[in-house]
């Protein structure tokens, strides 16, 4: 019997989305991985240009504002049991616009109906760090007085941002936000993780979660129960490309012997295909 | 009614169907799409979007509805005078939990009003241009019913609290001391009719400065209001900017005066938005949070007394 395994990557612009579907493509076609494709699907169109950039030592372009493609691969574990798992390409852009505009349209709504699971994308070393009076204080009323009075508008800071984007997929998902229940597998995955200032070899994904954005951890933890979720760190191509200059060790050793995720005990592991473990496994 | 819905507590465009629930609002009986035929583009759009049933800002009073159709929130009453530092709590608070803070054994578990609550906090963090300032004045153009911000705590048992806390202007309290039934008052009539606990506002700054009799008196006049019909409602004191120091006397005078008629659950807590000795400020206005929560939980009704006819019954005499 086959289980349908449907993952929803979710991600706003530039979170890396893109480099880890053509590396965990490449490590599934490879076989070396705990998850190997049966046979490649019929149309690849999706991992087009980020394969054919990464095997030349590149990195992609970007995904298409507009873009809504759906890549459906058949893989089977090292005991064979088959798992079937689509993976949709779109442009992050979507998703800063669900938070933006509150509205999901109808493509997203097939999309979070038919998901089993979500893997979603948060990179760290973009977000800005809040800087608020509990960290930082606040000068004495004098020195506030003297200052001009610009009003800024409000930007939401990433902790709002990736809760409401969270409690609008339950939403959507119809999931009850009264208690920890949610039988939609979730991964945190911390792209980018070679970025992340003062990561240590001992940093677990979890904890360096919790110490970034504690309330983004502590809305999970009340949603999620302890082994429905799975916190990682990701570097897709395990060093930074370039989109004009080739990087010829890429070249030699090609693509599918760069990248590493960070499972959840922090230890390293080069078998990017592990990173969905959480979900299908 | 608002937009092409015909019924009164629909906003299609906001929050989309809320008296049929429909997940598409082209869908709804009461929807008038015939409207707007000229614009084929926006009705196809219509169809297409989902709409969800918040919309992130301060809730107004049909927002409730969403909430309270699964859960008994607990309303607390954000009581005060203008400029008593109402505002600034809960922008204090809500920078306290962004960053980790619990409220007791309590960890934040969502809100309903995540943008309202950035918006309060907005003015407590610092800009790309080094600018940080503390929330402005409460606008009483706010209307009948007091911006409601809400809280979703839970713990590690699972048990889940919603809180709603009251934003109101303050001069809704100024007309409610002089006169309960003022027109302006409206608002203030509504959060004490409505609340489960109260907060009321002492604000140092002003106890402490050439104001301090006025203020002193306009405390005294809201608490009295407040305890009228209180019973067992938590009812908590708080000194907002407590960094500044009042004179004992006057601080007295209020104390005394506020527990002239017993309150049955009474608490002072000392605040501010600056951190104090080993962030006691910061930590006072959590635990104000955590005295209500627990005050409220232990709120039961006396157990059911059975008088016991039958001595030798065995069912009635085992308890």
């Amino acid at each position: 019997m086959k289980d349908q395994n449907n993952i929803l990557v979710i991600g706003g612009p530039n979170v890396g989305k893109t480099h880890y579907g053509g590396q965990l493509y490449g490590r599934l076609v490879n076989k070396q991985g705990l998850y190997k494709i049966t046979s490649p699907p019929e149309n690849l169109i999706v991992f087009r240009e980020v394969l054919d950039s990464l095997s030349e030592g590149k990195s992609a372009g970007r995904t298409h504002v507009s873009s809504n493609e759906q890549l459906k691969l058949e893989i089977e574990d090292s005991k064979n049991n088959k798992v079937l798992f689509s993976f949709p390409d779109y442009g992050g852009e979507q998703i800063d616009k669900i938070v933006n505009e509150r509205k999901v349209n109808s493509i997203w709504k097939e999309n979070i109906d038919n998901s089993t699971g979500w893997m979603l994308f948060i990179r760290l070393d973009e977000l800005k760090p809040i800087e608020d009076i509990i960290n930082r204080g606040i000068p004495e009323q004098s020195v506030l007085e003297s200052r001009n009075k610009n009003e800024i508008d409000l930007t939401i800071s990433p902790t709002a941002f990736y809760i409401e984007l969270l409690q609008m997929l339950l939403y959507v998902k119809g999931v009850s936000s009264y208690k920890n229940d949610c039988e939609v597998k979730l991964t945190v995955v911390l792209s980018c993780w070679d970025n992340i200032d003062g990561i240590s070899k001992e940093s677990k994904p979890s904890e360096v979660l919790e110490d970034r954005l504690p309330m983004v951890k502590q809305f999970i933890d009340s949603i999620w129960a302890q082994d429905k979720v799975t916190f990682i760190g990701l570097s897709s191509t395990g060093k930074t490309l370039s989109n004009d200059n080739v990087d010829e060790e890429y070249i030699n050793k090609g693509p599918e012997n760069f990248g590493y995720i960070v499972n959840p005990n922090g230890i390293i592991e080069p078998d990017l295909t592990l990173s969905i473990s959480g979900i299908i496994g | 009614m608002a937009g092409k819905c015909s019924q009164e507590t629909c906003f299609p465009n906001e929050t989309g169907c809320n008296v049929e629930g429909h997940e598409y609002v082209s869908d709804c009986k009461f929807y008038n799409s015939k409207e707007n035929k000229e614009n084929k583009e926006s009705q196809e759009e219509e169809q297409d979007i989902l709409s969800l049933p918040w919309t992130g800002n301060t809730f107004g009073l049909s927002d409730l509805n969403f909430l309270t159709a699964g859960s008994n929130p607990i309303i607390i009453g954000v009581t005060g005078v203008a400029s008593a530092g109402k505002t600034t709590f809960l922008s204090t608070l809500y920078c306290l939990l962004r960053n980790g803070k619990n409220i007791g054994e309590y960890k934040f578990a969502g809100s309903l009003t995540l943008i309202g609550w950035e918006n309060l906090a907005w003015y407590l963090s610092w800009k790309d241009d080094n600018a940080i300032q503390y929330p402005p004045h409460t606008s009483r153009n706010a209307g009948r019913v007091p911006g409601l911000l809400h809280l979703s705590l839970r713990n590690r048992d699972g048990i889940r609290k919603h809180l709603i806390f009251t934003d109101a202007p303050g001069e809704w309290f100024d007309s409610w001391i002089y006169n309960k039934n003022d027109i302006n008052a409206k608002g203030a009539r509504w959060i004490h009719q409505n609340s489960d606990a109260f907060f009321l506002f002492a604000d140092s700054e002003m106890l402490s400065g050439s104001k301090r009799g006025i203020a002193r008196n306009q405390i005294k006049l809201v608490g009295d209001r407040l305890k009228e019909n209180l019973k067992d409602k938590p009812f908590g004191l708080i000194w907002s900017k407590s960094d500044e120091t009042i004179s004992a006397d006057i601080k007295n005078q209020i104390l005394t005066y506020i527990q002239n008629s017993p309150i049955e659950n009474y608490k002072e807590f000392e605040t501010s938005v600056r951190e104090g000795e080993k962030g006691i400020f910061h930590q006072n206005i959590l635990n104000s949070i955590e005295w209500i929560l627990d005050t409220i939980q232990n709120q039961k009704n006396a157990g059911l007394k059975v008088g016991i006819q039958k001595e030798d019954d065995l069912f009635l005499s085992k308890r």
